[in-house]
Order: structure tokens, then sequence, then C-alpha cells
């Protein structure tokens, strides 16, 4: 029965405590402080009292339901990043004991009143030699005393944030047992700075010394506000390496270069190995802020879910990329393909079609990339703003967020309303369903063209009706979606709208309810107060304009591939009048333009490329998944028939009532939704586009359920339940043990 | 299926490391009934079931599953009575801080006494292989052999995922 330990060491002991109570950085510092450097004065609040505040709070438990109740390498990042929100947010709302809290705020009331504090992580297993998680955990600067507690707590949430778990799992680091001690120190003005390496972490040269240096504090270098000076320094000597060639630095005098060298040198003998140093002040006032030894030279990162870690942009290159995205990128991707659009039918001259070819490979080959190294990121500026609400409103349901994005009409919301209003239309017109029903019967023997003209004469309403139709088709389906454009198959198209006439018609809500986004965004800018006004409006501002934005870009480059695709097609139907190709391929690669292009324009043999189908795993009739476990997106409990959609091409046996399965669902393809009573999809996340339009049309969906589409298969009895996250599959019956089909 | 655009194949799964395949989830399952050495028994009898701890032993092939009870108990009428049984094995006890690591089998299947001295014989040996320490207990003449050949498995873990298996369908 020992004595608990210690919930507050102070820095300048810290030293003789173990790893496991006060973690590195902070028994790193306190050894600087033993060997005579200066280090701001703080104190430590220890792993042990972590563990009581997580204890007191079930906190431990929580964490593990949400973090196991699937593998952990089958969940995307979105799904991580969506753990690491509701986690976050019991943190947030979870209550330090008084105790704690008591001894705490005694202790950080030895400082004089009006005393701003640097809280920073010193997790058990940062800056040890085979893991630094530099940069993974939270720290916060300019703390006042009354801000204290909450900071802390943000703290010991970010050992679970996405970036923090993808770490620990690539590096094979149990999370369960995982501790978060807290650095508390004293803010100490400075006016240089920097980093220090005593050896080159890119190269692992160890014969230099690699500084970056900045005026002012250090947090302007970390944070990537101030741009550094780079120096490199031959290590015996101090001789400058600069590429340049020149022998002074602008902002460091020579003799205090040298001053700064020994420093580091004797920093480096202490640990015995060669060390990233933070620092501030040159001379006599030489501080060390942080020691580690450096770690990972030339390493990779084997989980490629790590580059989602380059994703999260900082507040102001977020900020800049908000001004690209919004002022520049956008509108030049609506001229680019509304000026493909406007240029009509194929041109006859051969000359002609393959410069219009190329324009359009060379515009999605661009854009392509685009997508990926702006768009992409841009996306994640919903979760930036969605951390920042719940920082600043703790609110009871993590994802209420959500509702202050949604004041902009989306452009697949837009289709997706077009398309109800024509299921509309028909159920209020019984003789043109008549008509319609009995087309798809295929009981005319015309084509989709032929009917519409039919009726567009024949048919009271029926004008109306096929001009909305053909409207649609031409001006909302010329999308290209995995291997085929949304236009290809009409007769799809208005089975769809047909499903969409029967009753109950689900409508879309417009978008979000006008009276609660304003009530929820007048009090989030209430709660911001007048001092932080300017930045909540600028998160809502990047918050919104990333919501229309990851879902309008996808409509757009949709139209940009169509046109493509188009022109692949006309010109394999030329190369094969011309002999090129033997036969025509049954799926139109878009990444091949360019042999398309110089098979057109040198009249040589197109051979296309092979196309390998995916490897599935044979169907077991002696394993079958009862119940599926995936993420509750959107609420409610539904029993239905499942429909497997694995490509458009299954869009027209779609029956209004239906459980779909998918495995992504686009925003080029959600106007299919108004028919399901449920969604389940392999994809998570909260925000993914099924889930929102699940919601708004208060249909349950579960998603994040891995290999849904080939577990479920059409027909199967599906039991959704939206509000655990689970898929049920099959009646609960025990015919097999009556019918004794396997027994005597 | 997935759109070349939206969120590329490199952020997604992690290949190879899929953990619901059929191959996984029958190890899985045959893990725990082999590192288990109890279960929970369900009998029933006139609409009231009861249920009782056993040792048990389970058969390569996970067809059959053998216990030991005295001639004179509940269970043994029971069993004699309504043919139906079934079982439960869990591995809770080593897993008390995390309702995710628990592992759960369901059993359905029919269970009858044996009499023919070479099933006896076989099935006997198994289950003093496994439980060595109750070999009195077992060969005593006052003990029962009962043998149940199982219909299909349930298996639960991470608290909510269940997978139903019918090893009979096996070739």
């Amino acid at each position: 029965m020992g004595t608990r330990q210690p919930f507050i060491v102070s820095l300048a002991e810290a030293y003789d405590y173990p790893t496991e109570l006060l973690g590195n950085k902070a028994r790193n510092l306190s050894l600087c402080i033993r060997e005579g450097f200066h280090v701001p004065s703080g104190f430590i609040i220890s792993a042990e009292s972590y563990r009581v505040f997580t204890g007191h709070n079930d906190l431990q438990q929580r964490i593990d339901l949400e973090l196991y109740r699937k593998s952990f390498s089958s969940m995307r990042w979105e799904e991580i990043w969506d753990v690491a929100l509701r986690i976050r947010s019991f943190f947030l709302k979870a209550i330090v004991p008084a105790a704690l809290e008591k001894e705490i705020m005694s202790y950080a009331s030895k400082w004089p009143s009006g005393t701003k504090f640097a809280v920073r992580s010193s997790a058990a297993a940062e800056d040890s030699a085979s893991a630094s998680f530099a940069g993974i955990h939270e720290s916060y600067l300019h703390v006042t005393p009354d801000q204290l507690i909450e900071t802390v707590k943000l703290v010991w949430a970010s050992l679970w944030s996405d970036r923090s778990l993808l770490y620990r799992d690539e590096k094979k680091l149990d999370s369960r047992h995982s501790t978060m001690p807290v650095l508390i120190q004293v803010m100490e003005p400075s006016s240089i700075s920097g980093l220090a390496f005593s050896a080159d972490p890119s190269s692992g040269q160890q014969d230099v010394i690699i500084l970056e240096v900045i005026s002012g504090s250090l947090d302007l270098l970390v944070d990537n506000i101030e741009e550094p000076e780079r120096i490199k320094l031959k290590k015996d000597s101090g001789r400058i390496l600069n590429p340049s060639g020149e022998s002074t630095t602008s902002l460091m005098a020579n003799d205090a270069l040298e001053a700064l060298r020994l420093k580091i040198l004797a920093l480096e003998k202490i640990f015995g190995k060669p060390v990233d140093i933070e620092w501030t002040g040159v001379d006599e006032a030489f501080t060390v802020l942080q020691v580690r030894p450096i770690t990972g030279l030339n390493s990779k990162p084997e989980d490629e879910r790590a580059w989602y870690l380059t994703l999260t942009p900082g507040k102001n290159s977020l900020l800049a990329l908000t001004e690209r995205v919004e002022k520049e990128l956008i509108p030049k991707l609506i001229e680019e393909v509304g000026q493909f659009v406007s240029e009509g039918p194929f041109p006859e001259d051969n000359g002609l079609f393959s410069e219009r070819l190329e324009q359009r490979g060379q515009s999605y080959r661009r854009w392509k990339k685009t997508y990926r190294d702006d768009f992409i990121p841009f996306a994640h500026g919903i979760r930036t703003f969605g951390t920042y609400y719940n920082d600043l409103i703790k609110p009871d349901d993590p994802y209420e967020f959500i509702l202050l994005l949604k004041t902009e009409d989306l452009m697949a919301g837009k289709r997706n309303r077009q398309l109800q209003e024509l299921g509309e239309v028909l159920s209020k017109n019984k003789a043109l369903k008549n008509k319609v029903s009995h087309f798809l019967a295929g009981q005319d023997k015309v084509d989709t063209n032929q009917f519409l003209e039919k009726i567009k004469t024949e048919t009271a309403g029926g004008a109306g009706f096929a001009f909305a139709f053909e409207k649609l088709l031409t001006e909302q389906m010329n999308i290209y979606y995995e291997k085929v454009s949304l236009a290809d198959n009409p007769c799809s198209l208005l089975q769809n709208v047909l499903a969409l006439s029967g009753d109950p018609l689900k409508k879309e809500k417009e978008a979000g309810d006008p009276a609660k986004y304003q009530t929820l965004e007048k009090a989030y800018l209430e709660k911001a107060g007048p001092g932080k006004q300017t930045e909540a409006l600028n998160w809502l501002r990047i918050g919104r304009l990333s919501w229309k934005l990851r879902d309008d870009d996808n409509i757009l480059l949709g139209k940009l591939e169509n046109q493509l695709y188009l022109y692949l097609k006309e010109g394999l139907n030329r190369l094969f009048k011309d002999g090129l190709v033997t036969d025509l391929p049954e799926q139109i690669q878009l990444d091949d333009w360019p042999v398309v292009l110089e098979s057109l324009q040198k009249q040589k043999k197109y051979n296309p490329p092979a196309i390998k189908a995916p490897a599935q795993e044979e169907k077991s009739a002696a394993l079958k998944p009862r119940q599926l476990v995936g993420h509750p997106s959107s609420k409610g409990l539904v029993t239905g028939k499942a429909r497997v959609i694995h490509s458009v091409d299954d869009f027209k046996d779609v029956v209004a009532g239906e459980i779909l399965v998918f495995d992504a669902v686009q925003p080029q393809i959600t106007f299919i939704i108004p028919l399901a009573a449920g969604i389940v999809e392999r994809r998570g996340g909260m925000l993914v586009h099924s889930s929102i339009i699940a919601r708004e049309l208060n249909i349950p969906a579960v998603n994040g359920v891995s290999r849904a589409t080939e577990l479920i298969e059409t027909g199967d009895l599906l039991t959704l339940n939206g509000d655990l996250g689970l898929v049920i599959i099959g009646e609960p019956e025990f015919k097999l043990e009556q019918a004794d089909l396997l027994l005597n | 299926m997935k759109n070349r655009y939206d969120e590329p194949d490199f952020v997604d799964v992690v290949p190879g490391r899929i953990d619901n395949a059929r191959d996984q989830v029958e190890s899985e399952i045959r893990a725990l009934c082999f590192e288990q050495p109890f279960a929970v028994l369900a009998t029933q009898g006139e609409g009231q079931p009861y249920t009782n701890l056993i040792s048990y032993a389970i058969s390569e092939e996970l067809r059959h599953l053998a216990f030991s009870t005295p001639s004179q108990t509940r269970k043994y009428s029971l069993i004699n009575k309504y043919k139906k049984v079934s079982l439960l094995i869990d591995n809770r006890a080593q897993q008390p801080e995390s309702i995710n690591l628990i592992r759960a089998v369901t059993i359905t299947g029919k269970a009858r006494p044996l009499e023919d001295p070479k099933e006896v014989e076989h099935w006997s040996g198994l289950l003093i292989k496994r439980h060595s320490y109750l070999e009195k207990f077992i060969t005593s003449p006052s003990s029962s052999l009962i043998l149940v050949d199982i219909i299909r498995f349930f298996y639960v873990r991470r608290f909510q995922e269940v997978y139903q298996w019918v090893p009979g369908n096996l070739s």
C-alpha cells in the first residue's frame, strides 16, 4: 500500500523523479537546471494527476469504447478524426477533481499576479531517444492563471488527438497505457530565439551544427509565422558553412554565435548524443526552452495515413489557402468547364478535334493535381472550425457546429431538388406517370429520346416534364463518375424519377433551419466576445467555404472529367472507323488520354490498357456476418431489403424504401439517396456526403462499415441502428436449428 | 467504385490488415474455443432456462463438444428431455479493463449422453487431456459423458461485432 505519487513537482526537482511520472521534456530541462543552465521556472502536473482526472471522469473507459470498437487499422483518417473529436469533447466537459485543482492553483500562485505561463505537453514517451512526438501534442503560450485549468485539459486531451493516435500506431506504442504529464513554465520575453541541432537531422552529418534564428519569441518560428535565418556551422571550429560563402550572419554577431556554439556543445555533452534544442537569448541570457535527442534521421513513415498529418494546415496557411481557393481556383475551374461545355459539338476536322482533346486532357491533369495539393487540405477548414467551435462553446453534441455551416446552397443540393420536383410532377399527373411506367416496362419499343418527344405532344403536362428532364440530363448529369457519364443512361434516371413519385415524398429541407443556426451563430459570436470577434468570424467563414467547396469541387471536376470522357469516346470511335482499334474498350480510362491523342495525331494503332479486376475473397456459406459495426452517422432504426450499389448501373434497379449499401458516396451521385430508407457506407466519417444528406432527410445511416459491399448482398434483410452504428443482417431466426438440416 | 479524386487510396485502409476476413474470424473462434477451459451451458425444461458452468473439450473440426456431469444432476435430466442446448464461451476473465477486447461465442447444438464404449473412450480421453485434474470425476461410474453436436457459432467481438459460423458447411 504505497502512498500516492505527487500531483505536482517543481521543475528544479523533476530530475529526481521517473520519466513515467513527469515525462522526458520536463526531466531533460530539470537536468539542464542542475547543470547550471538557465531554464524558465515552473512545475509539472504529473502523470498521477492525469490518472486521477481521467479516473474521476471514467475517461479511460470512454476512450476505450470509442477507440477500439473497430479495428484501428481499418479506420480511415476521417474516422480517426471523429474519434479524436469525441474524445476531446469528453475531456473538455470533464471536471478536474477539487483537490487537484486546488493544488495546481495554489502552486501557480507562487508567481506574482499577472504572470503568464507556457503550458506544454510532457508525455511519458515524448522526447525519448526512439520517438520525439515533435509537434504531435499541444502546447499553449501566454496562458493566464484563470485559463490554466482549462488549458491543462486541452493539453491532456491532445494525447488523444488524431495526430497523436496515428503517430503512436505508427510507432507501435500502446495507447491504452499512455499518460500525459503537463509542464507549466513562466513565459519570459526574448528578443532573439531559435532552434539548434548538433547534427544535421536531414543528412545525419554529425560534424555540423544547424541553427534557425529569428528575432522575437520562439512561437513565431514554431508556428511558421516568421521565416528564420538558417545557419550551418562547422561543429569543431564554428566556421560558417553557408552556401553563399558569407562569414557573418544578419541576426547574430560572430562572438554571440561562438557563445551559442559552446552552449550547444555543452548540452550535447550532457546528453551524450546529438541534441535538438529550442533556445532563446544569447550570452548571459541564453535560456533552454527544450532539449531532446535527435530522432528519426531519414526515417520514413510506414503508414501512409501519415500523409494526412501534412494535410492539416496551420492557421495562417489555411487563411492564405482560403483566399486562393475562393478567389482564384474555383472561379478558374468554373470558367474552364464553362468554356469546354460551350464549345458545342465535336469538330469534324481531326486536327482541331485532337487539339481540343489535348486541352481537356491537360486541364484534367492540372486540376487533378490542384485537387490533391489545394482542395483536400482546404477541406480541413471544416475540422479546424469544428475544433475552434467546440473549444469555445463546449457543446453536448460535438457536431453541433455543422448546423452553422449550412447557409449556402450546394450544387448537388440544387440538382437533387430538381430531380425531386420531377418526381412530384409525376405524382400529381397520373396519366403522365402511367405513360412513364409503361415506357420503362419496355412496352413502347422506343428509346428515351423518342419517348420524350412523344409525350411532349401527346400527353397533357408532358412537354413541361420532358423539357425539365432534358435540362436536368444535359446540365446536371453531364458528369463523369467511375468510368461512365451519368448522362449515358437516361432510362436509369427516368426510373429514379418514377421511383421518387411514390408516396410519401421525402423532401430535402432548405439549407438548415435558419432560426436555429441564427441563434447558434449569435451565441457563438457572443461567447467569442469583442476580443475574439474577428478571429471567430474568420473561422466561421473558412468553415462555411470549405463546407461548400468540398462538395462543389467534386461536381465541377466531374463535369471537367465528363468533357475528357466525351472526347475520348469520340476519339476511340474515330480510331475504330480507321481500323486503328480492333475492339472498343468496355471502360474508358481517362488517364490514357495522351496515348489516344498520339494515336489520333499519328494515325497509329491504339491498344487499350488491360483492366485488372480487383481480387475478391471467395464467398463463404459457412461464415456470415450477423451484426456489423460502424459509426452512427444519422439516427433512427429501420428494417428493409439491401440494395448493394457496385456501380451507377445498379441505380436503375433501386426501389424506393430499400437500404442502399455503398462503398463510397460522392456528391456526384447523392441524388439517389432520397429513394433510400437507410444508408450503409464503407467509407466512414460524420462529415461524409451521404451522412449529411441522410441527416437532412431524417433517414438512418451507418458508415465506416468495413467491406460493407462485400459482406452484404442485395436482397439481404437489414436492420440499421443509426443510434448505435449497427447493421444487423438477416432475421433473428433459429430455422436452422429447427430444420435439423445438419443433424438427425 | 472509388472516385479518383476524393481521398485517394493511400489514405484509406492499410492493405493486408483487414481483420474481418473469413480466415481471421474463423481462427479467432477456434482460438477462443481451445484456449478457454470453461463454458456456460444453458439447458431448458418446460419453458424454464437453466444455466451451469462446465469444463469442456472440443473436437478439432469444431463440430462436437464434450463435458461430463453426474447423472443425478438437473442438467442431465433436462438434456434427456430437451436435447437443444446453448453454450457460452468467453474470455472476459482475461480482459477486465476493456469491453472491446472481450470475445465470446454462443454455440447452439443438440446434446446427448454417450453410451457407446468406443465413443465414451474417445471423448473422455479428450476431456481428460484438457482437464487432467478432473480425471477421477470424469471416469466415475456415477458421471455421464455428454456430447453436443454443434450447429452454429455466434461470435461476438469488440462489444458489438457479430458473426455467425456453421462449421458443418465446411467440406
